[in-house]
């Protein structure tokens, strides 16, 4: 075989399939020029190293060939591969990704937000004793705020809790000698009322609590502003208006500025849904912590003060994710769910 | 509580615009549940009189009326039935505006053009009545504005705070917006009333404060002003004659309920005590109610003629011909009524006002209001009355210094700030020095601490004057959370391979429970469910999850989800549960469900690095029988996994196969460590996979163990399976095995030598058969 043949033979093939073939017919195992460098052997001993050296110089121009053919071929392939029209709009492989549920990704933020702030998160039982989830916070038996949270009752004694305070009771009693303190409870509550599409009867609280010396109302508003921008976002104002629960004196309501509407009430020209065009968002409660709490839990009310503040995740989520109804967080519907 | 807003203004010394009342309540920490705002009816609405009515040519339904309206006569096309001549009827001029915004202009009606309108209540916004025009009556003087005849009246509905019995009266809310406002609170007239008579009153119960009466004469026929109705009709109270609507309007005025008795029918003296076990009256609603010893009741000398604060007794009813009626003022222990009118279901407005407990001031405040209102508009006339002797809480002080107003608020406040404050609230005031002392009026009986009065004072400041600010942080020692970053990391673990995260209520049925063979007496029970469907606080998550997969079954084929929560173990009666977080995951599809779930727990245990032994388990609960294990992490159960018994699947109408695991994650989250990384061999390592025969119980766990221990070898398990053509009692296990080296890539001789060294092990540990 010729060089002028092999090359022929190389160039002759018009695909990597055909070139494929070629470079076995030379130089596979058991390829033309394979065999003629082996039958090199059978050779008389003077003849070997001429037609040895002859069978190489063949072997390497016909893999230097190949190579340049398979370069050239392959630079064709890919062109030609790249010239078929591909829609590069159409969609891609459906992956089968799961879905975090909306509260649960509300409230992994907000302990973000509460972690930068430096709280701690504190946890304790859902199932409390009375003394805790009313005692302890000001509310005997006989007061009428008892009635301001329908309570579930266990029988047999205890209660699932109404709010989360009770974790708070139970932190402040663990660390009134180790003060200050700055923590927040999230976790269920359960309330025994009528469901609407704003109140679940079982819901996520998220409750903070602040003690120290020289907490006072101020420390309380500046926290609820920094802790709303961090919530909603830059920009969130915060208004506090009077109100009254058993544990906090003085007691305030919070609201913020509503995020549809940026406070305005106005919503391309119409009034905004979300907040009734009002302006504002009403979030939660919060309050300087009660005197009396503070004596429950062995705490020295002249020495130190405290705030308490709690606002619902499930609102939270409502509002960012323009959930109508609350109760679709609790009825697990992948319809709904798998938007998240 | 929703009162009228001109019933307010009269209480209020500056008129006020509606809106600046709002703004004052909302100030004072009031809540407005919803308002409405006086818009009185537009001037061209006057009384027009109908002179004629002759039929529409081109239309059955409709007349034309010729229409006096004072000035001159106009033609109004109208389609009412109820129209005739000499009817007077409200008429809308061209230009009148109607209260839903209809502008009136002259309208043609099948040819014939109308001048004006004469309107339906409805269309007035008067009621809701549509049915016809609204007759004026004979007497409406022809021209005159309707809106001097229907002045119209905005309300606010306001839900006041459990501690302020007076916010349940129109005079404390409007001291509030005095308050608030600057607009100083005008009590309505009172006379004082005369000393008092003996013989009235006789023993009372500690837990009845005050009890005062009052015996009056007066004519019945007397009808009730339209105002007293009017301003009753917006909080919602039927008139029913003039001495019950007298009650009922001193009640909603001060907040203190009144009760009025038939005189003839009640022999002197009225007692208070708590009802004898077994007792039993018959209330004005006609129920015999048998009473509880927990229960007060008012009585005469010959027995109970009440259940007191809550509902009178049928017997002492006054009726439209009573002249002479007792009229009762008396407050209760709060608690006690709370609980009779709930043990009734009897709660009215005047238990809402008894329980958040009145001041014995109050009773007489009333008494005096009421007989005035009575001697005024009943003709009536005071014979005598009587009260509990020095029976008043007396006047207590309450002291704050400015210095601790100025810690808590966060602002320096002065004590002639304080004082001034304070008076704005009628709350009487002095300072000396940097202390100031608060007479705390009767109406104030939430005021117990300086704290209270610190509230007070940033009210009428406004918590628009406290500053933000941010406080500082010393933390003696700092914590740090490790749980909730893990849990993190396992949600986005189970969420990113395709599992929805659900969220479901902790309570469950009874009914759920059983089916999930689960007994439903070991778990705790709610007293007071909402409903049967959520009345036993949950152990496991799974009978919830089957709920789930039930009420998902049209969303896929293939569904997995889980849940993160506390389940309920009970402890002995009394005592908290043992509360543990559960990670509770459910699959359903086809086929294969064990696999898919099996496959979660593996990813959970490499991402964890945690080792699970799986230890087969006796089937329990909702779990198929030889389809369940324990999982054991470090010698303890933690959790189960398995597939769930298809006949319980099959009767939630799901197709197919479920599976599920629950794990305790404490135990869990304390055992992960960090993934131990071995150095990566930088020779290519051997592979072969094998396939041997072995019985078909032998478990993956078990060859597994017994591998590991081979030097350089990672065995993997590949499938295994039966079929028809092996020995009975074998299943063919295919692994894959890989060997490496650290200093050489293993040779041919070398793989061979361990393929085996793994089937000798498979034949002496296993049985396995060996090779063909």
């Amino acid at each position: 075989m010729t060089e002028e043949q092999i090359r022929l033979a190389v160039t002759g093939a018009k695909s990597l399939d055909q070139l494929e073939l070629v470079r076995v017919e030379l130089v596979g195992r058991k390829g033309s020029l394979t065999e003629q460098l082996r039958r090199v052997g059978d050779l008389p001993a003077a003849e070997r190293s001429s037609a040895g050296a002859e069978a190489n110089r063949l072997r390497l121009a016909a893999e230097a060939a190949l190579k340049l053919r398979f370069a050239e071929l392959r630079a064709a392939a890919t062109k030609s591969e790249l010239s078929t029209p591909l829609d590069l709009t159409a969609p891609g492989v459906t992956l089968a990704l799961g879905h975090r549920h909306p509260v649960s990704l509300v409230l992994d933020e907000l302990i973000e937000v509460f972690w930068q702030m430096g709280y701690q998160v504190a946890d304790g039982p859902e199932v409390e004793t009375e003394w805790h989830n009313f005692e302890a916070l000001n509310i005997p038996e006989t007061h009428p705020a008892r009635d301001m949270q329908d309570t579930f009752y266990l029988e047999g004694g205890n209660l699932p809790r109404t709010h989360t305070s009770g974790v708070q009771i139970r932190f402040m009693q663990a660390h009134k000698d180790d003060l200050p303190i700055r923590i927040v409870s999230p976790g269920k509550v359960y309330r025994n009322e009528d469901e609407d599409a704003r109140h679940s009867w079982s819901f996520y609280q998220i409750e903070g609590l602040v003690v120290d010396e020289g907490i006072s109302l101020a420390d309380l508003k500046g926290t609820l502003e920094a802790m709303m921008v961090g919530v909603l976002g830059e920009g969130t104002k915060v208004r506090l208006r009077p109100n009254y629960f058993p544990y906090t004196e003085p007691s305030v309501e919070m609201d913020a500025s509503c995020v549809i509407c940026s406070g305005t009430g106005v919503v391309d020209g119409a009034s905004c849904k979300l907040c009734s065009g009002t302006g504002w968002l009403e979030l939660g409660g919060a309050g300087m912590v009660h005197p009396q709490v503070l004596r429950n839990v062995g705490i020295d009310p002249v020495r130190y003060s405290g705030f308490a503040f709690g606002f619902g995740p499930e609102r939270i989520a409502a509002i960012k994710y323009n959930v109508g109804d609350v109760r679709e967080f609790w009825r697990p519907n992948f319809n709904f769910l798998d938007q998240f | 509580m929703k009162i009228s807003t001109t019933w307010l203004q009269t209480l209020l010394r500056r008129t006020m615009l509606d809106n600046e009342l709002v703004t004052a309540l909302e100030r004072s920490g009031i809540e407005i549940e919803q308002y409405s705002s006086s818009t009185p009816l537009n001037k061209n609405i006057v009384v027009g009189l109908v002179k004629k009515v002759i039929q529409h040519p081109g239309a059955d339904r409709l007349k034309i009326a010729t229409v006096d309206d004072g000035r001159e006569e106009l033609t109004i096309v109208c389609g009412a039935p109820n129209i005739y001549a000499g009817m007077k009827a409200p008429l809308a001029r061209i230009g009148a505006i109607l209260p839903d915004g209809m502008v009136i202009s002259p309208a043609k009606l099948r040819g014939e053009t109308s001048y004006g309108m004469l309107c339906s209540p409805r269309e007035l916004g008067l009621s809701d009545s549509h049915e016809g025009l609204l007759d004026l009556g004979a007497d409406s003087e022809v021209g005159k504005l309707l809106c001097d005849i229907y002045p119209s009246d905005g309300f606010v509905d306001v839900k006041t705070a459990a501690n302020r019995f007076d916010l349940l009266g129109a005079i404390g809310v409007a001291r509030e917006v005095a308050a608030m406002a600057d607009a100083h609170l005008v009590l309505p007239p009172v006379k004082p009333l005369p000393k008092i008579s003996a013989g009235m009153i006789g023993s009372l119960d500690a837990a009845c404060p005050q009890f005062a009466v009052a015996e009056l004469t007066l004519d019945p026929a007397s009808p009730s002003p339209d105002w007293i109705v009017a301003r009753l009709a917006v909080a919602g109270i039927r008139s029913l004659g003039l001495v019950v609507d007298i009650t009922n309007y001193v009640m909603i005025e001060t907040a203190q309920p009144l009760h009025a008795y038939d005189a003839d029918k009640v022999s002197l003296p009225f007692g208070l005590r708590k009802a004898k076990t077994g007792e039993t009256l018959i209330t004005l609603d006609d129920q015999k109610r048998q009473l509880d010893s927990t229960d007060l009741v008012v009585t005469d000398a010959t027995g109970t003629i009440g259940l007191a604060g809550v509902r009178g007794g049928a017997r002492t009813e006054f009726g439209p011909q009573t002249k002479r009626i007792y009229l009762e003022a008396a407050t209760f222990e709060g608690a006690l009524i709370r609980q009779t009118a709930k043990r009734y279901n009897l709660r009215t407005d005047a238990s809402a006002r008894f329980e958040r407990g009145l001041p014995p001031e109050a009773a007489v405040v009333a008494l005096a209001r009421a007989v005035a209102l009575l001697e005024e508009f009943a003709k009536a006339e005071l014979i005598r009355w009587s009260m509990t002797p020095t029976k008043t809480a007396g006047s207590r002080n309450l002291r704050v210094t400015a210095a601790h107003a100025s810690k808590i608020m966060g602002i320096p406040v002065t004590p002639a700030e304080i004082v001034a404050s304070l008076e704005r609230l009628e709350i009487k005031a002095t300072s000396d020095g940097d202390e100031v002392t608060a007479t705390l009026p009767w109406w104030r009986p939430d005021l117990k601490e300086a704290e209270d009065l610190i509230e007070e004072t940033v009210r009428v400041i406004g918590y628009d004057k406290i500053p933000s600010t941010i406080p500082a942080w010393r933390p003696r020692k700092l914590t740090f959370d490790r749980t909730r970053p893990a849990l993190g990391h396992i949600r986005n673990l189970l969420s990113g391979a395709g599992l929805f995260e659900v969220m479901t209520y902790s309570f469950v049925s009874a009914e759920q429970l059983e089916a999930s063979n689960l007994t439903a007496d070991k778990h705790l029970k709610l007293k007071n469910p909402l409903s049967i469907e959520q009345a036993y606080l949950r152990t496991t998550l799974l009978p919830s999850h089957l709920a789930v997969a039930a009420r998902n079954r049209m969303y896929a084929k293939k569904t997995a989800f889980y849940e993160l929560s506390n389940v309920f173990e009970p402890k002995a009666d009394g005592e908290q549960p043992n509360e543990r977080m559960l990670l509770s995951i459910m699959v359903t599809q086809p086929k294969g469900s064990y696999a898919f779930a099996k496959g979660i727990l593996d990813a959970l245990a490499r991402s964890l690095n945690v080792s699970f032994e799986i230890s087969a388990a006796h089937s329990q609960g909702p779990w198929a029988e030889a389809r369940v294990a324990d999982v054991i992490l470090n010698g303890e159960p933690v959790g189960r996994i398995g597939q769930l018994s298809p006949s319980l699947v099959q009767s939630v109408k799901l197709v197919g196969e479920a599976a599920a695991f629950e794990l305790q994650l404490a135990p869990l989250l304390a055992a992960s460590r960090p993934a131990a990384v071995r150095a990566a061999s930088r020779f290519p390592e051997a592979q072969r996979d094998i396939t041997v025969l072995v019985p078909e119980q032998t478990q993956w766990q078990d060859v597994a163990a017994a591998l590991a221990g081979v030097s350089g070898l990672e065995a993997t398990f590949m499938s295994d399976y039966v079929n028809q053509a092996m020995a009975s009692g074998y299943k063919s296990l295919s692994i894959h095995l890989r060997l490496s080296s650290n200093d050489h890539t293993p040779t041919d001789a070398e793989s061979s030598e361990l393929e085996t060294k793994v089937r000798s092990i498979l034949q002496r540990l296993f049985k396995a058969l060996p090779e063909k």
